[in-house]
């Protein structure tokens, strides 16, 4: 890395010495005869490329009604080997040196793959079509050229060798990352494993995504919560296209339902970015997934729920700011 | 190594030029060069700037102008190209295969209305989704999941109409009485009236993208509203003030945060005297500011602007109305969509 | 270590789902000797390691209707095909602060307040209303008309309360003018 530094500066600051003209762009545009072997052009490897699309090529018209491939299936007389045209990837994993090697998880075939997107979300779309430019608008500092910004204490302590994981300088790039929802089931301490099998079915229903279970790491003798014994929380993760969907689901059509709901309190957050809230049992039960069947749940036992909106900002008022825009509101004092 | 990154850092430290400071990014670097030779060919007062030790001061010779870019946000999503049409379906349908299997029994009880009609429905469509046209995923021919030459499947105008028909066949068939058929209200259309008839004063034209204003002057000139920034004025106050003074205070606006967006210089052919004794005016530049707007409509009846049209324009309309240089300028700060 | 730790896990999920559920997957800190020595079917081996399908719920897509009649399409485990919604960000006040309509400022569509006030006149409410917020309603012609007797009546009543003023301050002899009065009403 130390290396690579000044060989970088080289790199900056050699053609503008050495260059004669105020623009050292200049000598990479002129030619030389070496530069039309067609080896080395650039248009020859265009050429091999596709310019039309597929999707816009132009079939006659009784061509494309004549095509009917399960016919043409059904009229073969000789069928290929089943193993030659259906590739099974292997069911484990033995190392990279064995000959059976499963395919890439992008690859359909891969047992792992999981297909995806299905559609382009709406908040996604507000996201990047208004909201991005907006904040970028909003929240652009320029510096004067010769300007230093005072130095600041890290956050937190100085990482040395590898990747840096904590967030450091002046950023506008703001996007909820992840949402996480957690609920603590305090009747599966209590009572039996019913109000588990609940609680992860109503969170599972909402967020489209499977739920991970998990046992408390900590003893609280006056909850009964023993160690390692008792699973007590259900999570749920959600990514990408799953949590565009649940996040304009949410602003749309749960929290407007909820009587008297003030908003988010200003004050939450885990001042990096973090903002969690909690929706209690009677809120949950207003995502129109339960609502569909909600006999199927016993009513008592509709969990609660906290959802945790990880975001990439790197205070809470930039948080903040992001999920405002988003259609989030926020209530009392805001604590950075 | 160490020897030799030492030695590079020397020679990169002797190459660099003393003005440069390495805490200043590329593009500011260039613009200090630039203003050295500018600030010597403009000749704005070398004798001063000889004189005096400090550093050369610029007379005003440019106009300061302020602009504001009012747009109006997207209001529906945008129009899915084929590709991601194509692609969404072709998921869809791989996804049939590779999920779980519909529980339903958790959602339709036995003996119900509902229940019968929904074995109908899935006899029929062999598939729960009511989205990717006739498909069985775990029948023999699964593997038959492309869709054909002009098929509409993945059209999500196509899914969003099964989406309501469903709805309404099932409304009708589980209902009691059966005189009365159930209506379910379709999405409303994409297209509205203002994109039929062309009119470009509407904001109702053109949903899926942003809009933005922008004013004739009586010369004929087509531009952003901006006006010359005034004594103790801010570059925000002032494109507000151009704003109101330009289209009307019918219209409830938000101008977004206080630096500008982008900036538009032209340079007038033969410098003209100023207002100011002893000034020659070598142009004007200007620095738009950004604002969105809410609600209201433009009004150039009462505009101390010299002013007599308003359009709301997309940006691939934009080049037909303003001057090439114009739009070289500003084209970075409009949104693509 | 890192290799065979997911084959752990799956035996840990495997002895779990007979005592929770087969819809909750495992939890990644359950790794121990006790657990990892039940009886399963997959067996555990150092070289490999087991590819495990992802487990996702079934979704639909489903086409939700707000309030005042735009739609958008998402992804949902709930079967049903249209979701019409009553209460969203359209029309409820935390989002929309400032509508007058939502606010419930002279929101009588059936014109009882109206009537109300035409009788009994505004120094009943609560709070004194801005004179604009009478014709709030312009669509509604009942209202309208309600609330334009309601400002007739008041400004009758205001005007009886100022000629009952004038009389009591000028019962003392000057009959002509107060007689005037009685004569107009």
């Amino acid at each position: 890395m130390a290396a690579r530094e000044p060989s970088r500066y080289m790199a900056r600051a050699l053609p503008r010495a050495l260059g004669s003209t105020a623009r050292p762009q200049g000598i990479a545009c002129r030619r030389f005869a070496s530069d039309e072997a067609p080896a080395r052009r650039l248009s020859s490897q265009m050429d091999e490329l596709e310019t039309a699309s597929s999707l816009e090529g132009t079939v006659s018209e009784d061509v494309a009604k004549s095509f009917d491939p399960v016919a043409q299936a059904n009229s073969r007389k000789t069928q290929l080997p089943r193993s030659r045209y259906q590739f099974r990837s292997p069911k484990y994993y033995r190392g990279p040196l064995h000959p059976h090697q499963p395919p890439p998880p992008s690859d359909p075939s891969s047992r792992v793959f999981v297909p995806g997107p299905f559609s382009s979300p709406r908040a996604q779309q507000t996201y990047t079509s208004t909201i991005a430019q907006d904040i970028l608008a909003l929240c652009y500092v320029h510096n004067p050229p010769g300007f230093k910004p005072p130095p600041k204490a890290p956050r937190l302590r100085e990482w040395d060798d590898s990747p840096p994981t904590i967030r450091t300088g002046p950023s506008v790039d703001r996007v909820v990352e992840r949402i996480t929802i957690h609920s603590h089931v305090k009747g599966a301490i209590k009572e039996n494993s019913s109000w588990l099998h609940v609680a992860g079915m109503a969170i599972q229903t909402i967020s489209n995504v499977k739920v991970t279970t998990y046992k408390s790491k900590t003893s609280v003798p006056s909850w009964g919560v023993v160690p390692g014994r008792d699973t007590c929380a259900v999570k749920a993760e959600l990514q990408g296209e799953n949590m565009y969907h649940f996040l304009g689901k949410l602003i749309d059509v749960v929290l407007p339902r909820i009587k008297d709901w003030p908003g988010i309190k200003g004050s939450s957050g885990d001042s990096s970015g973090n903002i969690t809230f909690g929706l209690a049992p009677e809120s949950v039960a207003m995502f129109p997934e339960i609502e569909v069947n909600y006999d199927m749940y016993p009513p008592k036992m509709i969990p609660g729920c906290h959802i945790t909106l990880h975001t990439t900002a790197k205070a809470d008022k930039d948080a903040q700011l992001l999920l405002s825009a988003l259609g989030l509101p926020f209530y009392g004092k805001m604590i950075n | 190594m160490a020897t030799g990154s030492n030695g590079a850092r020397r020679i990169v430290s002797l190459l660099r030029p003393s003005l440069v400071d390495s805490g200043v990014c590329r593009s500011c670097q260039q613009t200090l060069g630039r203003r050295n030779y500018a600030s010597a060919a403009t000749e704005a007062s070398p004798s001063e700037a000889s004189s005096t030790a400090a550093p050369p001061v610029l007379k005003p010779v440019y106009t300061i102008n302020a602009g504001m870019v009012l747009s109006r946000a997207p209001l529906v999503t945008r129009d899915l190209e084929p590709f991601e049409k194509a692609y969404h379906f072709y998921q869809k349908r791989l996804n049939e295969r590779l999920t779980l299997p519909f529980t339903k029994y958790f959602y339709f009880k036995r003996g119900t209305p509902a229940d019968a009609d929904w074995k109908n429905k899935i006899r029929e469509r062999r598939t729960p989704a009511r989205d990717i046209g006739h498909y069985d995923p775990y029948g023999p021919e699964a593997w038959n999941d492309e869709l054909l030459v002009g098929s509409r499947e993945s059209d999500p105008e196509y899914q969003a109409e099964m989406l309501v028909q469903d709805a309404e066949s099932t409304a009708n068939n589980t209902s009691q009485d059966t005189s009365k058929r159930e209506e379910i209200p379709r999405p409303f259309p994409r297209v509205t009236e203002a994109d039929k008839k062309g009119d470009h004063h509407s904001l109702n034209r053109l949903l899926p993208r942003t809009l933005y204003l922008l004013v004739q002057s009586n010369e004929g000139y087509w531009k952003f509203p901006s006006s010359p920034v005034e004594k103790d004025e801010s570059l925000r106050g002032a494109a507000e003030r151009t704003l109101v003074q330009s289209a009307g205070i019918n219209m409830n606006t938000w101008t977004v945060g206080y630096h500008p967006v982008g900036h538009h210089v032209y340079d007038f052919r033969h410098p003209r005297p100023g207002q100011a004794t002893g000034t020659t005016l070598h142009g004007e530049k200007t620095f738009f500011m950004k604002g969105r707007i809410m609600t209201g409509q433009a009004n150039l009846s009462a505009n101390m602007q010299n002013l007599k049209d308003f359009k709301w324009l997309a940006k691939e309309e934009i080049p037909q109305y303003v001057l090439p240089q114009y739009f070289s300028n500003v084209k970075n700060m409009l949104s693509d969509r | 270590m890192a290799l065979h730790n997911p084959l752990r896990r799956t035996a840990a999920t495997i002895t779990n789902s007979t005592t929770t559920s087969m819809l909750l997957s495992s939890t990644p800190q359950t790794t121990g000797p006790s657990t990892a020595a039940a009886t399963f079917i997959c067996s555990q081996c150092r070289h490999a390691t087991l590819l495990r399908r992802p487990k996702r719920p079934y979704t639909f897509t489903q086409l939700i209707t707000l309030s005042d009649g735009s739609t958008f399409t998402h992804r949902t485990t709930s079967p049903a095909p249209v979701y019409r919604t009553t209460r969203d960000t359209r029309n409820s006040l935390q989002w929309n602060p400032s509508s007058n309509k939502l606010r419930g400022l002279e929101d009588d569509e059936a014109g009882r307040l109206a009537a109300f006030r035409a009788r009994f006149g505004r120094s009943w409410d609560a709070a004194a209303a801005p004179p604009s917020a009478i014709a709030a309603d312009p669509k509604d012609p009942v209202a309208q008309k309600a609330a334009e007797e309601a400002a007739k009546a008041q400004e009758q009543a205001a005007q009886e309360e100022e000629d009952n003023l004038l009389d009591l301050i000028s019962s003392f002899g000057q009959e002509e003018a107060s007689s005037g009065k009685k004569k107009k009403d």
